[in-house]
């Protein structure tokens, strides 16, 4: 459909019209990159014209060298290619061992458009410096001001298709699910910095395939197709169109661009009243114009082909005929076959001049569960921390089935067969509960081309009908946000998400904080019944004893950041050492 | 609901009041009234909106239905930055530190009277001992710790927690329950959302159980084996 309206644009009006629309059109490319980038994956480029102006520079060299040699025509696709690898290696380098997103990358990236910009003005040999790359050839015969157009059209058509089938497929999910809470993508496993440097590479070649089709279209490209005032104003495009779909971007470039470039010489306060759309935007319709007809337009037509995005996974569910997820993904833990085991080895941590952990020495072997107490402050939740890859340690190391995890990022250790489940309950909020558990499901099991087919959301598991069965709101409000929860029940959730990945070595820090006496019962036989369905080693953080004595009667006493006592829940609580310093109690 | 039957001066007075999210209404038809001095245990199961009734009474959710009146006043639908003011003091269930203060820094920003915190910091050792520290490098049951001594800091004349011994261990809970007490003593009243059933029937005279969004039950006479029944799952 949207091929078709942009297609009949010269008819309906005139080449000119067409011509203008084109170069608009392509700086909605380019702002669909950066919706892709910050609406998606929740991190904003604010240099996106360096893209837009390698791909327009390189394109524009690549044709004026061909019309002395035509096979110098293959090297095109370099314009798009160096750009996204490019973009690729800068995001690889900024988010790597990150797990919060921080201004960093926006910073790091206007910087580079605006060094750019001024390289491109400085380095006139190659760039025709201020006055521009000029006499650009047209590509293959076409004619700059009439059928360059539907070129134009070919792009925006194929990179709105693409958008629009990536933000349904699982790898799209994730990419909403690293915006939220990249912290807990990485503890399923999922390398973080690679799926936000994918976004970002396929962000950088939409733009530079735009700024391909741009010098061939405008025949000339000038510093400003590499600078700041380009990229900020593809940002403000993206913001007043929406970040959120394939449509916003284009909608703002085209809407608030051509009409500012018409308005802005016959009505002098033009951009006094852009900057007033802009704000009324910000605040009113964070999605966006494409938001806010989404809003309208579901109101006024509830059934309409804009509606039901809301849960991602719905569409998939309404067909009954899941698939067994495939077996967890073993190759990243060579050593499988030996029984699962845990050492703390003198493990010391330090923090602001403050002991965390002193010396902690602690080993487990086999499978089952060991509950760990001890006083507020002792170093619980410390220790898993320290384990997980998120607390460095000062001094020792600590090994899982013979392999030294310490050092090791998250993601990796996630990989290894370690799941997680924090003390503060930590889901993908704005997502739905179904969607949550699915990507806790493909965690560890999911490869790249599983990540792209529909039919992904369709995985379940055994583990998945018994967790349904013990949690029944997993069912019922499939479709709510996780975020709009009781805490108690982001508690299940959680829990349920971790169980899913089905780990050899199961973390639980606190699992029935927040739950009534009822309903720690319910917890603790799920947890339970799931480590024996799993066949795990479990360590579980607990203050409530009579959790406790449900769980397990292997039980470990830290104090001041090292082992205490280690032995049955009866031998510690006889345990004059303990006494002096815990005795416990129930809710 | 007719109006209320008599007013009250003193106390806080809840009539009939609802609210929720945007559209959705997670609490309806709560009337409550906290004399000075009592303490009043809020219970139910998951999901039955006791977090929402402690921000509706905060500010930190606008009311949908009913009213609420505090010494007298009016104070539905306010902005929580005139708690402090009213002499109401909040501790939330989740966010109850600024991560990158220290907890001096912490403690220090309702300007307290270092002296009245002395007897808390006695008590909660470990508090002291993380003091110029960064909070956010503690663990979760010290932050409940620090959260708890700031907001029984405020020396406030009513005092709203939320889950206050998720994640504390036992001594501390039972010292918990001890300052409680003494300020209920003497004049202060409060209300706690509690899951730990035996730290609340250590503080609590009066207790409200929730089901559905709704009270279920209200009374100063109740029995530990009654209640556990309204929580079964």
């Amino acid at each position: 459909m949207l091929a078709l309206v942009l297609s009949s644009v010269p008819h309906l009006s005139d080449d000119f019209r067409a011509y203008q629309l084109g170069t608009y059109l392509l700086y909605g490319v380019a702002a669909q990159g950066v919706a892709l980038a910050w609406g998606r994956a929740g991190f904003l480029p604010l240099g996106q014209a360096l893209f837009f102006g390698l791909g327009a520079y390189s394109a524009g060299m690549v044709l004026i060298a061909s019309q002395a040699n035509a096979t110098l025509l293959a090297l095109l696709p370099l314009a798009v290619l160096l750009p996204a690898a490019l973009a690729y290696a800068i995001a690889r380098l900024v988010f790597a061992r990150q797990y919060v997103s921080g201004p960093n990358f926006s910073l790091i990236t206007l910087a580079l458009a605006m060094l750019a910009a001024q390289l491109a003005n400085q380095w006139s040999g190659l760039t025709g410096g201020f006055n521009g790359l000029a006499n650009i050839p047209e590509i293959g015969g076409l004619d700059r001001y009439s059928t360059v157009y539907y070129l134009i059209v070919a792009l925006v058509v194929a990179s709105t298709a693409l958008l629009g089938w990536l933000y349904r497929t699982p790898l799209g999910a994730l990419w909403l699910a690293v915006a939220q809470n990249e912290n807990r993508l990485q503890f399923f496993g999922f390398a973080t910095d690679r799926l936000k440097a994918l976004a970002f590479a396929l962000a950088g070649a939409l733009a530079a395939s735009a700024g391909a089709l741009y010098a061939t279209q405008q025949g000339l490209v000038t510093p400003q197709a590499i600078g700041f005032e380009l990229s900020t104003e593809l940002v403000i495009w993206t913001a007043v169109g929406g970040r959120f779909g394939p449509y916003g971007a284009l909608l703002g470039a085209v809407g608030i661009g051509l009409l500012s470039a018409e308005l802005r010489d016959v009505w002098i306060h033009w951009q006094v009243a852009m900057a007033l759309i802009f704000i009324l935007v910000v605040l009113r319709f964070p999605a966006g114009m494409a938001g806010a007809l989404q809003t309208y337009g579901r109101r006024l037509w509830p059934r309409s082909w804009m509606a039901g995005a809301e849960s991602l996974s719905s569409q998939s569910a309404a067909a009954p005929n899941y698939l067994p997820a495939p077996p967890r993904n073993r190759a990243a833990d060579t050593s499988t076959l030996e029984p699962i085991r845990l050492e703390f080895n003198r493990v010391n941590v330090r923090i602001q001049g403050v002991s965390i952990l002193s010396g902690l020495q602690l080993h487990l072997r086999g499978a089952g569960i060991h509950c760990i107490i001890g006083p507020n402050g002792a170093g619980k939740t410390s220790s898993f921390n320290a384990l997980t890859g998120r607390l460095p340690l000062s001094d020792g190391d600590i090994h899982f089935s013979g392999r030294r995890v310490s050092g090791l990022r998250a993601d990796t250790i996630a990989r290894m067969g370690i799941a997680r489940k924090f003390q503060i309950p930590s889901v993908f909020s704005a997502l739905s509960v179904r969607d949550n558990l699915c990507i806790a499901l493909w965690g560890n099991r999911a490869n790249a081309l599983q990540l792209l087919q529909a039919s992904t959301w369709r995985w379940r598991s055994t583990l998945w009908e018994f967790l349904i069965a013990s949690f029944p709101f997993l069912e019922t409000e499939s479709d709510r946000h996780a975020g709009e929860l009781s805490q108690g029940q982001r508690q299940m959730l959680e829990l349920a998400m971790t169980l899913l990945m089905e780990p050899r070595l199961l973390l639980l820090d606190e699992p029935c904080a927040g739950l009534s006496v009822a309903e720690t019962g319910q917890q603790t036989d799920v947890i339970k019944r799931a480590v024996t369905l799993i066949g795990c080693t479990a360590l579980v953080i607990e203050h409530d004893m009579a959790a406790v004595a449900r769980l397990s009667d292997q039980v470990h006493v830290l104090h001041q950041g090292r082992l205490l006592a280690s032995g049955s829940l009866a031998d510690i609580q006889g345990n004059p050492d303990v006494q002096a310093v815990y005795s416990g109690g129930q809710k | 609901m007719s109006p209320l039957p008599h007013s009250t001066t003193a106390g806080l007075v809840v009539d009939n009041l609802g609210g929720g999210y945007g559209d959705t209404i997670v609490l309806r038809n709560v009337s409550l009234s906290l004399a000075p001095g009592q303490v009043l245990g809020v219970l139910g199961r998951n999901g039955v909106g006791k977090s929402t009734l402690m921000r509706l009474l905060t500010g930190f959710l606008p009311l949908s239905q009913g009213t609420v009146h505090w010494q007298g006043e009016p104070i539905g639908n306010r902005r929580p930055n005139h708690n402090r003011a009213l002499g109401i003091a909040y501790a939330p269930q989740e966010g109850l530190v600024f991560d990158a203060l220290t907890v001096r820094e912490n403690l220090s920003l309702q300007r307290p009277d270092w002296r009245s915190l002395e007897p808390l910091l006695t008590s909660f050792g470990r508090v002291r001992e993380r003091m110029a520290i960064k909070a956010g490098v503690l663990s979760g049951g010290e932050k409940k710790l620090v959260s708890f001594v700031r907001s029984l800091g405020e020396g406030a004349a009513l005092t709203l927690l939320d889950e206050p011994t998720e994640g504390v261990q036992h001594e501390n809970i039972a010292l918990m329950a001890q300052h409680i007490r003494q300020r209920s003593d003497a004049g202060a009243s409060f209300l706690i959302v509690e899951q730990n059933l035996s730290f609340l029937m250590s503080v609590m005279q009066r207790v409200l159980v929730l089901d559905h969004g709704e009270p279920v039950f209200q009374s100063d006479r109740f029995t530990r084996q009654a209640l556990e029944h309204y929580l079964r799952v």
